[in-house]
């Protein structure tokens, strides 16, 4: 008997049920994304306001983290200037893999309303790898828990086991 | 308290600044010469009936021929606030800093100095605050092209990151 991923089988007295190990190593992951707060201008507001009651980011297993030690993903919210670049890389790669990074807001995505100016980056895929782009100046909260849904999605149709052999 | 309350005060204290003295937009403007800003910031916080003892902040306008800087003192326990109000050359001319007076315009006259080029002199620190170190030009000044002067870098690596000799590259 099949349910979903999973497979029910009667071996003798015993019912055993069977399921694919990536399967539950990526329902852990994307269940518990621990996000690093990169908050840097304005969309940082909307990422409290996300994590506050009315929207409570919290049911989906999203426990802010402010150190990139503890971290999964990194939100990147705000306007990346040229000054904070380097920092931003460095806490990037102070996070364990498996890490994502989700740019969030116009500045973060390609400098945004900033774009022209002569100490803002365009886009902070310019110094780190983005896995997901929230547009919005700033985004409501609810596109960033469409972002965090959008990214399990990503984590589900991962091989961690397969590409690693 | 009104600025005309503010401007009264300060002229009954020292007369020789009553022809500095301006009302303008609800507000108390001193003009001062700027050899004489640390005399005059220096009276101002030490005055008995009405000690400007914060700095709230420094600003430069750069009227095309000249540079003007605001100096914004306040007392905080009777909300009164002065401007102090100096004027400097484009190019060529510093003007003394204030940080040994009001342990505030350190980073104010760093910031100054950041986007404006403007020189304190005197100044325990005077480098560049907001902008990455080894950033090119100042650019609030009226002549600073933003689209042509401050070249947008492309790539992974931004400008001036663990430089550690101060070069940059792209």
């Amino acid at each position: 008997m099949r349910i979903g991923p999973f497979r029910v089988e009667q071996l003798g007295p015993l019912r055993v049920v069977l399921f694919p190990i990536e399967y539950v190593i990526n329902w852990s992951r994307r269940s518990s994304l621990w996000p690093m707060l990169f908050g840097l201008a304005c969309c940082a507001i909307e990422m409290m306001a996300t994590w506050a009651s009315r929207f409570d980011f919290d049911r989906f297993g999203v426990a802010y983290r402010v150190t990139p030690r503890q971290s999964d993903v990194m939100i990147v919210a705000g306007t990346l200037t040229e000054k904070m670049a380097g920092p931003l890389k460095l806490l990037y790669e102070q996070m364990a893999e498996p890490r994502y990074v989700i740019a969030m807001g116009a500045c973060a995505v390609s400098g945004g309303f900033f774009h022209d100016s002569y100490s803002v980056v365009n886009g902070a895929d310019l110094v780190i790898p983005v896995d997901i782009y929230v547009p919005g100046c700033p985004p409501r909260p609810e596109e960033l828990m469409h972002a965090v849904m959008k990214l399990q999605e990503k984590i589900k149709k991962e091989r961690p086991l397969t590409t690693a052999a | 308290m009104q600025a005309q309350e503010v401007k009264d005060i300060l002229a009954r204290e020292h007369p020789e600044w009553t022809e500095g003295l301006s009302l303008e937009g609800d507000r108390c403007y001193l003009t001062v010469d700027r050899a004489g800003l640390p005399e005059t910031a220096q009276a101002l916080k030490n005055l008995r009936a009405l000690p400007f003892h914060y700095f709230s902040f420094l600003t430069a306008v750069d009227r095309s021929d000249h540079f003007e800087l605001l100096y914004c003192l306040q007392n905080l326990e009777r909300a009164a606030l002065v401007f102090l109000r100096a004027r400097l050359a484009r190019e060529g001319e510093g003007l003394p800093t204030l940080s040994g007076i009001y342990a505030g315009a350190n980073w104010h006259e760093r910031e100054t100095f950041d986007l404006f080029g403007i020189v304190f002199e005197g100044h325990p620190d005077l480098r560049r605050i907001l902008l990455p170190e080894n950033f090119q030009g100042h650019p609030l000044r009226k002549d600073y092209q933003v689209l042509k002067q401050a070249p947008k870098f492309r790539g992974l690596r931004p400008r001036g990151w663990l430089d550690r000799e101060g070069e940059a590259r792209d």
